[in-house]
């Protein structure tokens, strides 16, 4: 045998190997769960006072299928229109696989995400805990539930109510 | 065939099992083997989760071919093992796989009892050889990468595992029934912030000393896994990574063929879990086994 061959062989325990991925989605899109806007997901927080945005809706987290959750979470107009929701600096919650933030008119998402029930991915969830937003595309700023959801297993993880505001 | 007729001739009741399958109380001889290359496949409609509870969940399939080896080095004091999967498939159906090499085992087990029955001692070192976050490559898109990284092949850490078995083989008196039980009882070191847990199984053997018949071994074995404390971060349900617990039992039926060679059919399924596919796991092997003839001792 080839001594390349016996140094990859002898390699193979200390480096590991990259395995294959196979794109398995019939018509090569998005997996009937919508598009996920992860290159506009997230919006930075600039902090400036005078351009305070209005709530909307508030909401908890609360643990689902077995996993937990914890913390509060707000879906906001900015100054300029554009709507966020933003994760409250308590937000906790179990770190998951492909886990996406979504928000629906739905009180059990079950294993798929439906767009034609309503159904918006906001992105890819940034960090299992602490303070984030997202861009909330037009039409989903009445959505009743926030969730944060396994996409690849089809799994709920925490669910957030959403209760409209009072205007002041 | 003097060979196949003096391995034959020396076996004995008490080496019932490592005959026939994975023996870790009954260590090899120096020179003996055993080699074991098998097919897997698990398809799961829902998985334990992190309760314990069972969740829906998208189509899960995983197929593995899966190699595991014995030598004997020392008569009784040392016998060296490696086990993993050379191909391991995680599919989440009409979504997306990853394939590759699984982790991989290699191990060390010295006997420290033989009567009045089989002790053994072994460590276990799991090598991160397997990916622990699979890219679905450039260009593809967040549905794509997250079910990529969802689907590892191994976990990414290097682990020690202590195991003691213990083990004891007997036949029924006035009977042709033969039995051989082993417990295998362990602690897994885990590293990178994984929880570290008990491993354990329980097995049972009966072959029937009959013409034919005796060909034939039935096993039944109860495995499981069990966390030492709480995991918070769960890697995924494919079967590696942190937060994995559970109890499984199911049957096997192990047949010679003959000059060493075996078949075996098994199923098990994990009635209890966490972060686990819930799903019957079926397994097809063949396997070889070999006992050293020193030279001069044929003739």
């Amino acid at each position: 045998m080839r001594p390349a061959l016996w140094l990859t062989l002898a390699l193979v325990p200390i480096t590991g190997c990259d395995a294959i991925y196979e794109d398995l989605r019939p018509s090569g899109g998005p997996a009937d769960a919508g598009p996920v806007a992860a290159d506009a997901r997230t919006v930075p927080d600039d902090g400036d006072a005078s351009l305070a945005p209005t709530s909307l809706a508030r909401g908890r987290w609360e643990g689902r299928t077995g996993y937990s959750a914890s913390g509060g979470v707000t879906l906001e107009r900015d100054p300029d229109g554009s709507v966020h929701l933003r994760f409250e600096d308590d937000f906790d919650s179990q770190a998951v696989p492909g886990p996406v933030v979504v928000l629906s008119p739905r009180a059990e998402l079950g294993t798929a995400i439906e767009p034609a029930a309503g159904d918006r991915q906001l992105g890819e969830l940034e960090r299992a805990s602490g303070p984030q937003r997202y861009a909330v595309p037009a039409g989903a700023e009445d959505a009743a539930y926030a969730w944060v959801y396994c996409l690849p297993f089809g799994v709920e993880v925490a669910r957030a109510s959403l209760a409209p505001v009072e205007a002041p | 065939m003097k060979r196949a007729a003096l391995a034959a001739a020396t076996f004995a009741v008490l080496c019932l099992p490592a005959s026939t399958g994975e023996a870790q109380a009954w260590t090899r001889d120096a020179g003996d083997g055993y080699v074991n290359l098998s097919y897997r496949y698990l398809g799961a409609d829902s998985f334990y989760g992190n309760d314990g509870a069972r969740v829906g969940s998208t189509p899960f399939r995983q197929h593995a071919i899966g190699l595991y080896g014995e030598v004997g080095v020392v008569d009784r004091w040392l016998m060296l093992t490696l086990g993993g999967d050379p191909m391991r498939r995680n599919e989440l159906v009409d979504l997306g796989a990853t394939t590759g090499l699984s982790d991989l085992s290699v191990g060390a087990w010295t006997g420290l009892l033989v009567e009045p029955f089989r002790l053994a001692f072994g460590v276990t070192v799991g090598l991160p050889t397997g990916d622990p976050s699979p890219d679905a490559g450039p260009g593809a898109d967040t549905v794509a990468q997250l079910t990529a990284r969802t689907l590892p092949t191994g976990d990414g850490e290097t682990d020690v595992t202590l195991q003691v078995a213990a083990g004891h083989g007997f036949r029924i008196p006035d009977t042709s029934l033969e039995l051989f039980v082993q417990a295998v009882l362990g602690y897994a070191i885990r590293t990178t912030g994984f929880t570290d847990q008990i491993v354990y199984r329980a097995e049972a053997g009966l072959r029937i000393r009959e013409p034919f018949v005796e060909r034939f071994l039935l096993i039944v074995r109860l495995t499981g896994t069990e966390l030492l404390g709480s995991s918070t971060a769960i890697g995924g349900v494919a079967g590696v990574g942190d937060g994995i617990s559970f109890t499984a039992l199911g049957p096997e039926l192990l047949f010679e063929i003959g000059e060493g060679f075996g078949l075996g059919f098994g199923a098990d399924f994990a009635f209890r879990a966490t972060n686990l596919p819930a799903a019957v796991a079926l397994k097809g092997s063949i396997s070889y086994r070999w006992d050293f003839v020193p030279p001069g001792s044929e003739s």
